[in-house]
C-alpha cells in the first residue's frame, strides 16, 4: 500500500479505499494458499495414493488450482 | 459428385452461421461412430483370440457381442433422432449425453481388457481430441472429468491384485496427463474458434459493404446527368 492510496478519497457510494485494499489483500492471500495447497495435494495423491478411489479428488484439486491461479493472474494483469 | 449450386448454398449457410450447427456436428459424429464401433470390435476380437485372459476377468462371446450391440443400438437410436425429417435444432445438452455414453463404453472395454494394461486406454484420447476440437474448452473439461470419474471407478471395481500401476508414479500420472492434454487442447480449440468467429465477422462486413456499394449509384452514371 502506498501513501497515495491512503490519501486518495474513495468515490461516492463506494466502500472506503482502505477496506477495499484490505479485502483484496485477503483474497490474494487466500487464492495463493489455495493454489499451494491444491498443488501439494495433487503431488501427494499422485505419489502416495493406495486406493483408486482417491483419484476421484483430482477434478476438485485441478479446478481449485486453475481457479486460484486464474484469479492471481488477473490481479497481476490489473497491476501491470 | 455434388449437385450444381449445392456448394454455393452450403457456403452461404456457413457464412450466415459461422459454424456448422450442432445437429450437423452430431450427425458427423454418428457417421464416424459406425466405423469406430466396427474397428474397436475387430480389435477386441483379435485380442480375445490372441491373448490370454486379462486379469482373471474373462470376456465371453455373449458379453463381447452384447457391448457391441449396445453401442450399435445407441448409435442407431441417435441416428434416428438426428435424421428425423424436419429436425433442425437439437438440445444443447445432447452432446454431453452422447459423449458420456461413449466414455462409458470405452470404460467397459478397459474393464474387460486388463484395466491399467488395456490397449483401449488410448481411445479416451481420440474421444477427447475429436470432441474438444469440435466443441471447445468446456467440452474438453467435461470429457476430462467424465474420464477421471469413470476410469477411477473402473480401476476401483477391479478384483484384488488385478491392478498393476502401468507408469512410474502410478495411475495418477496417466490421469494428470489426460487433464493436461484436455486443458491444452481446449485452449487451442478456443483460440481457433475465436479466430474463425473473427473471420466470420469480416466476411459479414464485406458482404454488407458490397451490398451498400451496389445500392449506391456509380459516379460515371451520375456524371452525364450533371453535365446535361
Amino acid at each position: 500500500m502506498t501513501g497515495r492510496d491512503e490519501i486518495t478519497p474513495s468515490p461516492p457510494g463506494r466502500p472506503p479505499r482502505r477496506i477495499v485494499l484490505k479485502l483484496r489483500g485477503r483474497a490474494l492471500l487466500l487464492s495463493l494458499g489455495a493454489a499451494l495447497l491444491s498443488a501439494i495435494g495433487l503431488v501427494l495423491v499422485t505419489g502416495l495414493a493406495t486406493s483408486a478411489w482417491l483419484f476421484l479428488i483430482y477434478p476438485v484439486l485441478i479446478t481449485t488450482l486453475l481457479a486460484s491461479l486464474g484469479f492471481l493472474a488477473l490481479q497481476l494483469l490489473r497491476r501491470l | 459428385m455434388s449437385v450444381p449450386g449445392t456448394s454455393a448454398v452450403r457456403r452461404e449457410e456457413v457464412a450466415a452461421t459461422g459454424w456448422e450447427s450442432e445437429r450437423d456436428t452430431e450427425r458427423a459424429k454418428v457417421n464416424a461412430r459406425w466405423f469406430a464401433i466396427a474397428l474397436l470390435f475387430g480389435v477386441l476380437q483379435w485380442i480375445r483370440r490372441h491373448t490370454l485372459v486379462y486379469a482373471g476377468i474373462p470376456m465371453s462371446d455373449a458379453l463381447a457381442y452384447g457391448i457391441a450391440g449396445a453401442a450399435l443400438a445407441m448409435t442407431a437410436l441417435e441416428a434416428l433422432y438426428l435424421w428425423k425429417p424436419g429436425r433442425e435444432a437439437i438440445p444443447r445438452g445432447l452432446k454431453y449425453v452422447t459423449v458420456f455414453m461413449d466414455t462409458a463404453f470405452v470404460s467397459a472395454l478397459v474393464y474387460y481388457t486388463g484395466f491399467t494394461q488395456s490397449p483401449f486406454f488410448f481411445v479416451y484420447f481420440i474421444l477427447l481430441i475429436s470432441n474438444c476440437l469440435r466443441y471447445g474448452l468446456l467440452m474438453s473439461l467435461f470429457v476430462a472429468a467424465a474420464f477421471n470419474i469413470l476410469y477411477v471407478v473402473t480401476l476401483a471395481l477391479a478384483p484384488a491384485g488385478a491392478v498393476h500401476p502401468s507408469v512410474l508414479g502410478g495411475e495418477g500420472l496417466k490421469i494428470l496427463d489426460f487433464w493436461a492434454v484436455a486443458l491444452y487442447g481446449g485452449a487451442v480449440s478456443a483460440r481457433l474458434r475465436r479466430q474463425a468467429n473473427q473471420l466470420r465477422v469480416y466476411e459479414e462486413t464485406i458482404l454488407e459493404l458490397r451490398a451498400q456499394l451496389e445500392a449506391t449509384p456509380a459516379p460515371q452514371e451520375a456524371l452525364p446527368e450533371r453535365n446535361g
